[in-house]
Formats: structure tokens, sequence, C-alpha cells
């Protein structure tokens, strides 16, 4: 058999073996002899009570029970493209293509969203509608955030950006800026300055942008976000300052052998610091806790506490956490991150699951830019499911509604009913 | 009933390596959620971790008419999983290579022992999955979160339902599970401890 060679075949088996009975114990389904046979193969080795243990430490099970269904969703039509891929033709020993592959899975995943969410329009007119009530009849669609933001150059002045315009916006020393297909996009040019002089992109709540830094690093900001960086990163480190959410893909950069670390510094709260990597930095000053997601690569972030600094190594999958006491930060804590639903607003989509209502209302409240009233009180809600940014309002509440809260439409302010 | 199951998992295998595309797609549904599990839990990319079970399919598939020496399709999967994964992170390594030197040392892999406990996790919750799967819906929930490790009162409190409610789903489950699952399950009794 191949690619066996690590793992001894035995040693799988009776592993596989035992995964199942711990499972059958837990179910209540084991027989005597079964669970004597589960016995042994625990004492035979330490390592296989901790397996066994570590299954169900904290909430071990219950994520991978979430990650497992995400997956099981995603099995059929996984199935089908295996099918138009190898099977409708003759057998064909090319590799897969990988990069449309993805693509083409990701691209139908939401237009099943869509979908869903048309169906759930289309098929419940009157009713539903209508409790979605619009007090003054001339109130215009809560349209949902686009492309743009504000760019304020090193002499003050500011250029309003959006997706529509390409082209060179700006010279300036050692810089040029131009903005393609919604990006912006900084290009060495001319001499290189002696002086360091900074540039601040702001997005408004209802608009999310993605710029090239000078360094060839990424950064998508989230609504009511803000980065402030170098025109040219001539120093031992590339350091920014941001507000709100921003996710990174750093480049890596090398100079005369060295790796410059890239520092991302949040509002002087925390810092991450960075050797080429990918990850997303949630700083909304209105959060409950300030996040910091790796995806890949290595990360460190250390926080100002009154009493010194607090320094913690990520490693990709894992998020910290940071607690603030007004001003000042509390406490650090690292857990395993949901990285779909730290991604979601990068890839155009709300993911609600398990998430309460306040914590639903304040993303509403910065992509469509609008007030939220509790009417009475804060309800316990938690919501499932996902949807695609690119909605009016109404359309979003319509499905959150199903989940037994009602909302009423004041202008731009929305108001939570029990 | 372990005889039955080894009769069907050797029944797969045959089947698949005739070129019954059934018989595949039967496998591929049963364990593709657990694979990619795995495979996500080594290489920390859900995008890449569906490839990668999508390959380990197709090799799977290219290479059936060898199959009748695997003993086990699990844990040949499994397996074959493991290994493509580990390739895609060493494959990543050599594409970042430049800065590779520089933070190598800092970057922690994964051992030997903790893809083993991937793997013993992965096939716990696929087969807690395909148990529970055949319970009606009211029970699902409740084994879930009762394996999950909530007490009576938390499934209680979480599903808007009596304790007592909870308690009959789970006396209910567990007496659904006894009559007709645990005879019959395909691929859930794979191994015999020979």
């Amino acid at each position: 058999m191949m690619n066996e060679e690590n793992i001894p075949e035995d040693e799988l088996s009776a592993l596989l073996r035992a995964a199942k009975l711990t499972v059958y114990e837990k179910l209540d389904q084991l027989s005597d002899a079964e669970r004597k046979e589960l016995q042994d193969w625990l004492q035979q080795n330490t390592q296989h009570e901790e397996w066994r243990t570590r299954l169900s430490e904290g909430d071990g099970l219950a994520e991978l029970n979430r990650e497992y269904s995400t997956f099981q969703a995603a099995a059929a039509k996984e199935l089908e493209t295996f099918h138009q891929q190898h099977f409708q033709q003759p057998e064909i020993e090319a590799p897969t293509p990988r990069i449309p592959f993805l693509r083409r899975s990701w691209t139908r995943y939401a237009a099943a969203v869509l979908l869903l969410l048309a169906a759930a329009w289309f098929f419940l007119p009157g009713k539903k509608t209508a409790q979605v009530k619009q007090t003054a009849k001339e109130t215009k669609q809560v349209m949902p955030g686009q492309d743009g933001a504000i760019l304020t150059l090193a002499d003050g002045s500011k250029i309003l950006l959006d997706s529509a315009g390409n082209g060179i916006v700006a010279h300036q020393s050692g810089a040029d800026l131009s903005v393609k297909n919604g990006q912006l996009e900084y290009k060495a040019a001319g001499k290189t300055s002696e002086e360091e002089t900074f540039n601040t992109l702001a997005t408004p709540k209802g608009r999310q942008f993605k710029i090239q830094l000078p360094d060839g690093t990424i950064a998508w900001l989230n609504a009511a976000s803000s980065i402030r960086f170098p025109t040219q990163f001539t120093r031992e480190a590339r350091r920014v300052d941001i507000s709100g959410e921003v996710y990174f893909e750093a480049a890596p950069m090398i100079k005369e052998g060295k790796v410059i670390p890239f520092i991302v510094n949040a509002d002087n709260r925390f810092e991450v610091t960075v050797l080429g990597t990918r990850f997303n930095v949630n700083a909304y000053a209105d959060e409950p806790t300030l996040n910091t997601t790796l995806l890949e690569g290595k990360v460190a972030v250390t926080m100002n506490r009154k009493n010194g600094r607090q320094r913690i190594i990520l490693k990709p999958g894992e998020q910290a956490s940071l607690t603030m006491q007004g001003d000042i930060a509390e406490n650090m804590v690292v857990s395993a991150g949901d990285i779909g639903k730290v991604m979601a607003w990068k890839n155009g989509v709300f993911d609600f699951e398990d998430a309460r209502i306040d914590e639903v209302m304040r993303q509403l409240k910065r992509w469509y830019d609008i007030d939220v009233k509790y009417e009475s009180g804060v309800p316990d809600i938690e919501f499932v499911g996902k949807m695609t940014r690119d909605i009016p309002l109404n359309g979003l509440l319509i499905v959150l509604e199903k989940s037994n809260v009602h909302f009423r439409l004041e202008g731009r302010t929305l108001i939570v009913m029990p | 009933m372990q005889n039955s199951d080894l009769h069907s998992e050797k029944d797969l295998i045959l089947r698949i390596g005739e070129g019954d595309i059934a018989a595949f797609d039967r496998l591929f549904m049963e364990m593709y959620p657990a694979l990619c599990l795995l495979s996500n839990r080594i290489v920390s990319d859900e995008a890449a971790a569906k490839d990668i079970v999508s390959e380990v399919f197709l090799q799977l598939w290219k290479t059936r008419t060898f199959l009748n020496e695997v003993r086990s399709i699990s844990a040949y999967l499994y397996v074959a999983t493991r290994n493509r994964s580990l390739n895609h992170l060493k494959k990543q390594k050599l594409n970042e290579k430049k800065v590779q030197e520089a933070y190598e040392k800092q970057l922690e892999e994964k051992s030997y022992e903790d893809i083993l406990q991937d793997v013993f996790n992965a096939e716990a919750v696929r087969i807690l999955n395909e148990a529970i799967l055949t319970l009606p819906p009211e029970c699902t929930k409740v084994v879930q979160l009762n394996i999950e490790g909530l007490s009576t009162n938390e499934i209680a409190e979480k599903l808007g339902i009596s304790p007592s409610a909870v308690s009959h789903q789970k006396a209910r489950a567990i007496r659904l599970l006894r009559e007709k699952i645990v005879p019959g399950m395909a691929l859930i009794s794979l191994f015999l401890a020979d």
C-alpha cells in the first residue's frame, strides 16, 4: 500500500476503532465486550488515554462538529464538481486545475446564498414585508455599503475615491498613486525623499476599500476604518496605524539580508508584528473585544497594559482577543478563531452563525450607516446563517425576522422590537 | 454484525475496483467531511483542504485497480489525506523560500502525535454524525449538545424546553440507536481488532 510507511497500519486501525468506541461510549451503545476492548486500548499507552481526553476537552468536540458540518454541507457540491471534472469526459490524467476550481466553488456558493435570499424575498411578499414597517411612506430603501474611501495626502488635501474612477490620482514625493479595479496602488516614483511622509486612507460607514501599500502589502478596509502609512517604507520596520477592521496580506520584505517586520498599531491599544502573512485585525472601539486572527504565517500581538506590555505569539487559526477597560487594555486571551466568520466581511458576506443580536446590529450599523435602537432592551437572541452583504437592508431584515425578532425602520434608525 | 460490515467494506472496495461510480460516490459522501476536517487541521486553509481531499479521491479512482490490496479503505484515505496535506505545507514553504530561512525555526509544525490526534478526532466526529443522522431531528440536537458536554439543564435552557423533555429525548435516542442503527451502519464498523 502506498504512503503508509509513517503510520504503522495496526496502530492506525486500532486508533480508528478506538475513536468509534469512544463515540459509542458517549452514546451509551457499548456492549460489555466493546467496553473491555476500549479499556484495554486505553491502558496500552498513556497517549491513548490522552487522545480520548483531548477529544472531549473544552469546546473541542463542539468546534470539530461545527467544522465537520460545513464540510458536510459542501460535500454534495464538491462531488458534483468532481463528476464534471473527471467522469464526464474520458479520463484525462491532467492534474486538477487548482485556482479555477476554488474560484468556481466560491462563486457557486455565493450564488446559492443569493438565490436563497431571493427566494425568501419572492415567496414571502405581503405578510413578511409588512412586518418591516416603514413609518414614512417616502422613506427610500436603505442601500448596502459599497466601495469607496477618502484619501488624505501628506499636505492635508483630500481625495474622494470610488470604484468607478481608474487612473492615476496623485503624484507626490516618491510615489505615484493610482486606482485600478477599485484598488488604490502605490508605486515608487522619482527620487526617494529623505523625509517620511504619511497618507491616510479612511472608509466612512457604508464603504469598504482595498489598497496596495508601497511595499506590496494588500489591506482591505471594512466600513468605518482607517489606515495611516508612509508613502515609502524606508525604515528598519514598516509601521502602519489602523482603526476599525482591516485584513492584511503582508508582503515579505528583505533589506540587506534582514527581514523587515510589518507592524500594525491599533489605536495605540495593541500592536501586531508580522513576518509575511495573512491576518485580520478587528479593533472597532464599540466592540467588546478587539480581535486579531491569524490565517497563515506568524504574528506577535503586543498589548499595552497599565503594568507593562503583554506579548502573545499566534499560530495559524488562532485568535487573540483583547478586552478593554475604557481605554486601558485589561486582558488578552488566545483561542481558536472561526476563520470563516472572521473573514466573512472580506468575502462580501455576513456570517451570523451563533451571533448575538447586539453583535449583528453593530455590523449593520457600520455597513448600512444606520442607527439602532432597542425598544425594550436587547433581546437574548442568536442568529444562524450567512448572507451576502450586497442587498438592501429590507431584504436582510426579512431574513433576520425568521429568528423571532421584529424591526421597524424610521428613516435611518432601525428599531428592534421584541 | 461485524461480519456483515466487513463484508460491506470488502464489497465496496471490490465495486470501486471494478469502476462502479455509485460505490465511489457513496464512499465520497461518507468520508469527504472527515477528511476535509483532518486536512484543514493540518493546513489551516479550508479551500486548500477541499482541494487536497478531492485530489485524494482522484488518486484513489485512478489507482482503483490496486484497491484489492487495501485492507481498510478509510485508513487508506486518512493516511493519503495526511500525506498530501503535509506535502502541501512543504510546497507552500518552498514558495516562501525567500523569507523561509529568516523565520523557519519559529514556525512550529504539527508533530506526528498531534496529527494522530487529528485523525482520531476526525473519525470520532464522523462516527458521531453518521450515528445521529438517523435520529429524528428533535433527538439529534439533544444528543449533539449532550455529547459536547452540556448538562441536561443547560441543554434545556439552550433549546427552550423542559429538563424532563431533554431526558426523555436522550432516552429515546439511546433506545433508537440501539434498535436500528448500531447493527446496520455501513463503514462505521470497518475495523475488526484482528
